[in-house]
Order: structure tokens, then sequence, then C-alpha cells
């Protein structure tokens, strides 16, 4: 029973890593450089 | 202010990051422990008899997230990650980020969710350190090099 509960857990960490986008370098590499980068230094 | 839009969803975001948090908070009330996955991952290097399973249900259920989440989500959500890397930095990047979690005793689930969660100062320190390093970095390689 509890390596089933652990599998959804992990099952819902994952889901919610892909639905925020943290799963894509990209769009996390995106926003760090939208937060910082492209007002100050836009090159 | 300038706002890159296609990085800026801030509805997915918030979804997201409400379903880490039950994760976090599930994972607590059933197994009694701080949802680290560099910590859940590093014990099976040194594994100990009886705390194998749980380890290898949780990291399988991560691993089942993105067939799970395309048979839910829109066709065009789910996008395959794109690496601007060759096999040999990503290598050479996953050793210098498990070094940082094993001396900050912790990554950003540990720390970034459940630490901060729960008001920890230590989390509070070590989520501040990662975060403006990779702040940092990303400005350096992107702007000065």
């Amino acid at each position: 029973m509890q390596k089933i509960s652990e599998f959804v857990v992990g099952l819902l960490f994952g889901m919610g890593l892909l639905l925020s986008g943290m799963a894509d370098p990209a769009k996390v590499l995106g926003w760090i450089c939208s937060g910082l980068g492209t007002r100050l230094w836009p090159w | 202010m300038v706002i890159d839009w296609v990085n800026f969803t801030p509805w997915a975001s918030l979804g997201g990051g409400l379903v880490l948090g039950l994760a976090a908070a599930l994972f607590v009330l059933l197994n009694g422990r701080i949802l680290g996955i560099s910590g859940i991952l590093g014990g099976l290097l040194l594994p100990r008899l009886g705390d194998i399973g749980w380890r290898i249900s949780f990291l399988f259920g991560m691993a089942a997230a993105p067939t799970v989440f395309a048979w839910l989500a829109p066709a065009d959500f789910l996008a395959a990650p794109r690496i601007e890397a060759g096999y040999a930095l990503i290598v050479a990047a996953g050793l210098l980020v498990g070094l940082g979690t094993r001396y900050g005793s912790g990554c950003t689930s540990g720390h970034g969710v459940c630490g901060l969660s729960r008001l920890s100062p230590r989390s509070l320190v070590a989520t501040l350190t990662f975060m403006g390093a990779g702040f940092a970095i990303v400005f350096v390689v992107r702007h000065l090099l």
C-alpha cells in the first residue's frame, strides 16, 4: 500500500513539474532571462 | 518592464505549484519525510534494507508523469523538452548539481518547495543562494560571454 501511495505522490510531483513548465529547460532559462537580463541588457 | 510572453504562463504555473504542494504535503503525511528528489534518488546509491522500495515507487511515479500528463492535457500543451547541450556538458552539469545538493543538504524540491513552506531559515538561505547563483550564471553565459 505504501508503495502505491509513493507512486501516486511521485506521479503528482512529476505532473506538477510538467504543468508548471519546470521540466522544460528552455522555459526555465527563458524565465530567468526575462526576470533579469532583457530589461537591463537587451543583447 | 519587458515580459517574455512565451514563458509567462501564470495560470499553468499556479496550477503546477498547487499540484507540487499537494504532492509534498501528501508525502509528509503518508511517509513522514520531507520530499526531496535528490535525497530520494541519492538513497538508492547506498541502499539500506527496507529503504529501497518506496524510493523506486516514487521515482517510477515521476517517470510515468509525462505519459499520464499527455493523456490528460491538450495535444499541443506538452512539447518535448529541448536541451541545447551535448552529453558531456549534461553529465558535467549533473555532477555539479549533485555535489551542490549534497553539500547543501537538499535541492529545489527539498529546500525550495518543502523547506520554504515549513518556514525553514536554512532552506530560505539555500534557495536564495542557488537561485541567485542560477541567475548570475545565466546572465554571464547569455550576456557577457
